[in-house]
């Protein structure tokens, strides 16, 4: 049935032993489907009153060739931590830290500088770290982890984040 | 401006090559490649012009933006308006 108005599907894929990311870009690249949003565990396809009953099956018949191939190459599973254990502190103003001297340093080693970049995951492009806020242990894991599962980095300035922006209290 | 370095438009070429694609879209924008407009819409802007209206992540480039599509228009942006070291 052709939708009546918006709807957002979320799918989970985790039990396929496989990441929203690898469903998201196999999709995209062998059968020409893009979908909205994709994170370690989910894809999401927008449904819209532009679709019908032809291009729904596309997609149906594509999940289903995609979860075929999923079993066929099992991943590691990837756990994020906790949304909540990322929270961050803004201890500096962002414009300020924005224009401060900066350095780049590595993420690994980069806990407690102060952020002077934005950086955030695209899907759903939602800054995790702000100029002005304190990089933490549980962002830098959440970053390493992220990446691994195939997280994609938007706007940052090293998109593989090897090294992070941060403010130069040196200079 | 210099000129030189303004000899490639990354975002128009990639829409051209866009139209000749078979990609299904189930990301935003919600008209799918100008299907099923409401001609309200379409006898003022035409569905020609929906059809270029396009995401850039699973449509003009993929998830991990592969292609450069983005960062090579802005690179060029910004080299045109003298807007940063690059």
């Amino acid at each position: 049935m052709r939708p009546k108005h918006t709807q957002l599907m979320v799918i989970n894929v985790a039990q396929l032993k496989t990441t929203g990311y690898a469903v998201s870009d196999w999709l995209y690249a062998e059968k020409a489907i893009g979908v909205e949003l994709a994170d370690e565990q989910r894809i999401m396809a927008l449904l819209t009153l532009g679709d019908t009953e032809e291009r729904i099956d596309v997609l149906i018949d594509g999940l289903k060739a995609a979860a075929q191939c999923a079993k066929a190459q099992p991943k590691e599973s990837v756990v994020l931590p906790a949304l909540q254990s990322i929270r961050t502190e803004a201890v500096m103003n962002p414009r300020d830290a924005f224009f401060a001297p900066a350095k780049d340093v590595p993420l690994a080693i980069s806990e407690n500088e102060i952020c002077a970049e934005i950086i955030s995951p695209y899907p759903p492009g939602i800054p995790r770290l702000l100029p002005g806020e304190r990089i933490t242990r549980p962002i830098i894991e959440y970053f390493q982890q992220g990446l691994k599962a195939g997280m994609h980095i938007l706007d940052a300035n090293d998109q593989k984040l090897h090294k992070v922006r941060v403010v130069n209290f040196s200079r | 401006m210099n000129l030189d370095t303004q000899q490639s438009a990354p975002i128009f070429d990639q829409i051209s090559k866009f139209l000749q694609s078979p990609v299904t879209p189930f990301t935003t924008p919600g008209h799918k490649r100008g299907a099923n407009l409401n001609p309200q819409f379409t006898d003022v802007l035409s569905t020609e012009a929906f059809m270029r209206d396009i995401s850039m992540s699973n449509g003009l480039d993929d998830r991990v933006e592969s292609k450069q599509v983005r960062v090579r228009a802005e690179k060029l942006a910004a080299q045109a308006y003298a807007a940063d070291g690059d």
